[in-house]
């Protein structure tokens, strides 16, 4: 079926040769069965509920699949498709900002369904990690949830290492007075 | 290593240990674009064709009778039945296609009662009755349909139907 669908999209010109179409298929899924969870995790903290987040990586490695022929480097599929999830998560952040009729900045509150995901115990987390900076928030996310190193966070975010070292330090110790750290 | 970090790392492991590994649901691949421009720039649909996989998005999720299964699990045995045109249409799912596929969909998916409307696909389906003078034996004009080149509806073909493999 698979095949059938490379080359009737081959066939249609929309640039996707037979070939490149089933490379696509197949290497997208190798991707999404490696890392959808690790992204649908990420992308629970930045939006607060699982169905939204699994849909952002969804939309994501749709993205990635429409633009597979133009991908320069197979090997970083995985850093563009990061990236694609947190920016989908700010549109969403941003939709529901709008929607409410709140500024954009306006930090929310941790959803029910993401403390049922990670329990009780971290609820102040979750709450304090949402109103620090957007920045803040996803370069601490990248680190400790999704277990980046400083390269990889760079690359997703857009920003040098130096950057992200240097948020990441304030965001711990924005999040430390959150806690009442030091208290 | 701080309170907030640890705090941090507790709460990454809690939501590791929610959605492990593997857990995400299967992956659905792009539709195809439903509609084509045409060059007057008005949009006409095109046809879902056999065997192309496309997603439904959440707000239409699950489907009526098939609760938690995605398309693709139940494309491939709509696929193994020829002739047949899978299209979404709101919630539902519309199969297009000959009458007699339907006994082999019901086959195909198991049996029971599934929200799958069988249609007759456009080669099959007897003119309109607007142009039921093309097909009578002899038409207003008093001319043979043969003249115009209209073809007789298929002898094995009965008559069309709308309802739930």
């Amino acid at each position: 079926m698979q095949s059938e669908f490379a080359d009737r999209v081959g066939s249609r010109g929309r640039g996707i040769a037979g070939t490149s179409a089933a490379s696509a298929d197949e290497s997208v899924s190798r991707l999404y069965q490696a890392h959808a969870s690790g992204l649908v995790r990420l992308a629970v903290i930045m939006v607060g509920d699982r169905p939204t987040a699994e849909d952002v990586v969804q939309e994501a490695f749709c993205g990635l699949y429409r633009r597979w022929p133009h991908l320069a480097d197979g090997a970083n599929a995985l850093a563009y498709t990061r990236s694609a999830v947190l920016n989908r998560c700010r549109s969403v952040q941003r939709y529901r900002a709008r929607r409410a009729g709140h500024r954009v900045a306006e930090p929310t509150a941790a959803s029910a369904e993401a403390v049922a995901l990670v329990g009780e115990e971290h609820r102040e987390v979750l709450a304090a990690l949402q109103v620090l900076p957007p920045r803040q928030r996803e370069a601490l996310v990248l680190r400790f949830f999704a277990d980046l190193g400083d390269a990889d966070i760079a690359r997703t975010m857009g920003v040098s290492r130096g950057t992200v070292k240097s948020t990441i330090s304030r965001g711990l110790t924005a999040l430390g007075k959150q806690l009442g750290e030091g208290e | 290593m701080t309170t907030a970090e640890s705090k941090l790392r507790a709460a990454a492991r809690a939501l590791a240990r929610a959605i492990p590994d593997g857990s995400a649901p299967s992956l659905r691949l792009p539709a195809p674009r439903r509609h084509r421009r045409t060059a007057g720039g008005r949009a006409r649909p095109v046809r879902w064709p056999l065997g192309m996989p496309f997603r439904v998005s959440r707000a239409r999720w699950p489907l009526t009778g098939f609760p938690g299964h995605p398309p693709q699990a139940w494309l491939v045995p709509l696929a193994a039945v020829a002739a047949i045109t899978v299209m979404a249409v709101g919630p539902r799912i519309f199969v297009l296609g000959p009458a007699g596929a339907a006994p082999a969909l019901r086959a195909a998916l198991g049996g029971g009662s599934h929200p799958v409307m069988i249609l007759r696909g456009p080669a099959q389906r007897p003119p309109s009755p607007a142009k039921q003078h093309h097909t009578s034996p002899v038409n207003r004009h008093g001319t043979s349909p043969a003249k115009h080149h209209h073809p007789a509806p298929l002898p094995h073909l009965d008559t069309p139907t709308l309802g739930t493999a």
